[in-house]
């Protein structure tokens, strides 16, 4: 049973299509990244699975119960993007209030504040106001208040909005200790790098339209094109490469080739040989997810074949 | 469990606010001047010289027509002797014979007070019975005894008797018994001081009066209109603050149902009104007690009837801030509709009045009447506070007082149409809130 679930999801606003019929679905254990410009519906997206926001038609269920009935946000965590918490907490208490809201017991919360405030690294500002933290410190208290009840599902909108590189690392590490716990993570950032990196699988939305969905790998990669590098200046030999192969041109010290197949491959790296050419290394070329990205938002019709 | 959260986030983000403790701070400050407040009882001849000196001021209260005749009036007070009651209602008194020494002056007072008390004098300058411009009558010992007897109840709560001394004419010489259930309701029976004896200063009216003035300015005035506008300016911004982006989005995303949330968000919001209405009540309260001996537990009501005051306005508040999510808004409308029911409220009260009610169409009472009824009825709600500090003071005797108001058309607010008006507002006000804020997209 997926995890999270939405079919023929809309919305409109009063003069704005804000989702057009949105189907996706995440399984459990899964970290599934939502890419798209702004206001291209990412945050109406997650408002509406966490029930802030109501659809205007469709279904979208969370925990295989409707989205909105509060049941289903019991085991979901939310890291909001343009948070907001009220300045009169410190990190404990704010703690305790979001604990309490998810259900956390009492004597529970007693033991798991201590602990997640050090998780989060705040042990020393664990008694001071939220209103003198910086903006990395509120986004770990945050994270802190997302985390606390230990859900099953994350949502995570910019978790490294605001953090420092080495504090953007830490995230990374505990989003990949999450996903080892089996923990479904739902991520939206514009960090396509970090998504790149943390991700199963990704969606791309665009004007309210899902415009492509699948895994990482299988988005980033570019089926028979190969960058190989060789020991000597390869220059000469390129025009003999080329009646060999669909394609070939020169990246800097070595070539990028368009092969049929792994056959034609093979018979290019034993030719090279023959000639008397060492191969040092041969990389399958893949895409960043920030081509394939601007490729889908500039060539829809592309993306969506 | 997690609605008690947010209760105690709430009281939290009370006591988070800067006001909270101005409002505390000037709570000690009142708490300390009931504090250095001292009473002490003085002798029977001169608390009764206080109550005799008046007796020459004679006045008729009416809505916008009111009559007063001063006289030189002087009374000699002989044998006066303290005596003990028989019931709780007469538990002290005095007994004393009066005679008046300025006899023509004394006769002019009681002429003047029969023509008043009869209807007949309405205006000033209009002839009155027994006074020609040469020659005052004698009004005979019965008219005499019933203006003193008049005169005594204006100053004191109690039994009175007045009897003229037998075989005595004019200047005739009354034996009079006055029996109180506690000597503070006696006018001129205490001396008060201020800061610890820094002031010092027979009392002008009785102690019960004194004491009940005391505690209805500080229930009534301080905390039932600046302490409940100070409550409504800094915790309109509780609901706006609540649905700002970011931070609604966090609460929203737990397990909670919306009108759960704002109505506890709602009843979180009453502790900015309890913690400062208990702190300040209560310790005037105590303060006074221990000062004046008179322990009035009917003054303590005065909390619970600030805290629903500041109940009724703040689901106005509430409603106003999921509507708009704007603090200034939130404070100049609700701030509007108080002052707006003050007034509906008062002009219903006086249109009421014997002397007014005919002048006015029956229809527009009735329409204020109504219209009343859809409205925070915090003035009634104020009158309900008075009577029940006043009672505490007054004890049974405030009986008496009550006849007398009704006697003039003022009639005491009723307990159930009140509570039950006051419910249903705030009931329609937050039913209205919740239902927004549950359909609305954040």
């Amino acid at each position: 049973m997926p995890v999270i679930e939405t079919v023929g999801l809309v919305k409109h606003y009063k003069n704005v299509h804000a989702l057009k019929g949105v189907n996706i679905s995440v399984e459990a254990g899964e970290i599934y990244g939502l890419l798209g410009r702004n206001g291209a519906g990412k945050t109406t997206l997650v408002k509406i699975l966490l029930g802030i926001v109501h659809p205007t038609s469709g279904t979208a269920k969370l925990l295989g119960r409707p989205v909105g009935d509060p049941a289903s946000r019991a085991r979901v965590g939310f890291l909001p993007e343009d948070h907001r918490l009220p300045d009169y907490h410190t990190a404990e208490t704010a703690l305790d209030f979001y604990g309490g809201l998810s259900g956390v017991p009492r004597r529970d919360r007693r033991k798991k504040i201590p602990a997640m405030i050090e998780q989060i690294g705040l042990k020393d500002a664990a008694r001071r106001k939220v209103r003198t933290y910086s903006k990395g410190m509120k986004q770990r208290l945050c994270l802190g208040q997302a985390m606390l009840h230990e859900p099953d599902v994350l949502f995570l909108d910019e978790p490294t909005d605001g953090v420092d590189p080495v504090g953007r690392k830490e995230i990374r590490d505990l989003l990949a200790v999450l996903k080892s716990a089996g923990k479904t993570i739902f991520l939206n950032s514009h960090l396509l790098s970090e998504v790149e990196l943390i991700c199963d699988r990704v969606a791309i939305i665009e004007l309210g339209t899902l415009r492509r969905e699948g895994n990482v790998r299988d988005m980033t990669r570019v089926e028979n094109v190969y960058a190989l590098t060789v020991d000597k200046p390869i220059d000469a030999l390129l025009p003999a490469i080329q009646e060999r192969v669909k394609g070939v041109r020169r990246v800097g010290s070595g070539i990028e080739v368009t092969v049929q197949d792994s056959t034609a491959l093979n018979a290019l790296v034993d030719y090279l040989r023959s000639q008397g050419f060492n191969l040092t290394s041969m990389i399958e070329k893949k895409q960043t997810l920030e081509e394939v990205f601007l490729e889908t938002l500039e060539k829809p019709e592309a993306a969506a074949s | 469990m997690k609605y008690l959260a947010i209760l105690r986030d709430s009281l939290r983000e009370t006591l988070d606010r800067k006001s909270l403790y101005f409002l505390l701070v000037v709570s000690i400050l009142l708490i300390f001047l009931c504090a250095s407040t001292g009473f002490r009882e003085l002798d029977a001849a001169g608390a009764l010289e206080h109550v005799v000196k008046d007796f020459g001021t004679v006045m008729k209260f009416g809505a916008g027509r009111s009559l007063t005749y001063k006289y030189e009036v002087k009374i000699a007070l002989s044998d006066v002797r303290e005596t003990e009651g028989e019931s709780a209602r007469s538990a002290t008194g005095y007994e004393f014979t009066l005679k008046p020494e300025t006899v023509e002056e004394f006769h002019r007072a009681v002429w003047t007070w029969s023509a008043i008390d009869t209807g007949k004098l309405k205006k000033e300058g209009e002839p009155i019975e027994g006074i020609a411009a040469d020659k005052v009558a004698d009004p005979g010992a019965d008219l005499e005894a019933r203006f003193l007897r008049a005169k005594f109840r204006e100053q004191m709560l109690g039994r009175v008797e007045v009897e003229p001394v037998e075989g005595s004419t004019a200047p005739r010489a009354f034996h009079v018994k006055l029996r109180t259930s506690s000597r503070a309701l006696l006018e001129g029976a205490y001396e008060v001081s201020l800061l610890f004896g820094v002031w010092k200063g027979r009392l002008g009216m009785s102690l019960a009066l004194f004491l009940s003035l005391v505690e209805i300015g500080m229930a009534d005035q301080i905390g039932g209109f600046w302490g409940v506008m100070i409550a409504i300016i800094f915790t309109a911004g509780f609901v706006p603050g609540m649905l700002q982006k970011g931070t609604l989005d966090l609460l929203l995303a737990k397990p909670v149902r919306r009108p759960f949330v704002l109505l506890t968000k709602y009843v979180g919001g009453l502790f900015y009104a309890f913690i400062p209405a208990a702190f300040l009540i209560g310790g005037c309260w105590l303060a006074i007690s221990v000062r004046s001996g008179y322990w009035n537990f009917g003054f303590l009501t005065s909390i619970g009837v600030l805290v629903v005051v500041f109940a009724i306005l703040y689901s106005f508040t509430v409603l106003m801030g999921v509507m708009f999510r704007s603090t200034i808004g939130s404070i100049l409308l609700t701030i509007g509709l108080w002052f707006f029911s003050f007034i509906i409220a008062n002009g219903h009260a006086a249109m009421r009045l014997p002397e007014i009610a005919p002048k006015v169409p029956a229809a527009l009472t009735k329409t204020l009447g109504v219209l009343k009824l859809g409205l925070p009825r915090t003035t009634e709600w104020g009158q309900i506070s008075q009577i029940y500090t006043m009672k505490g003071n007054l004890g049974s005797d405030m009986d008496v007082v009550m006849e007398s108001r009704q006697s003039q058309g003022v009639e005491p607010p009723a307990w159930g149409s009140l509570a039950l008006s006051s419910a249903g507002f705030i009931a329609v006000m937050l039913g209205l809130a919740c239902w927004l804020f549950a359909r609305r997209d954040y």
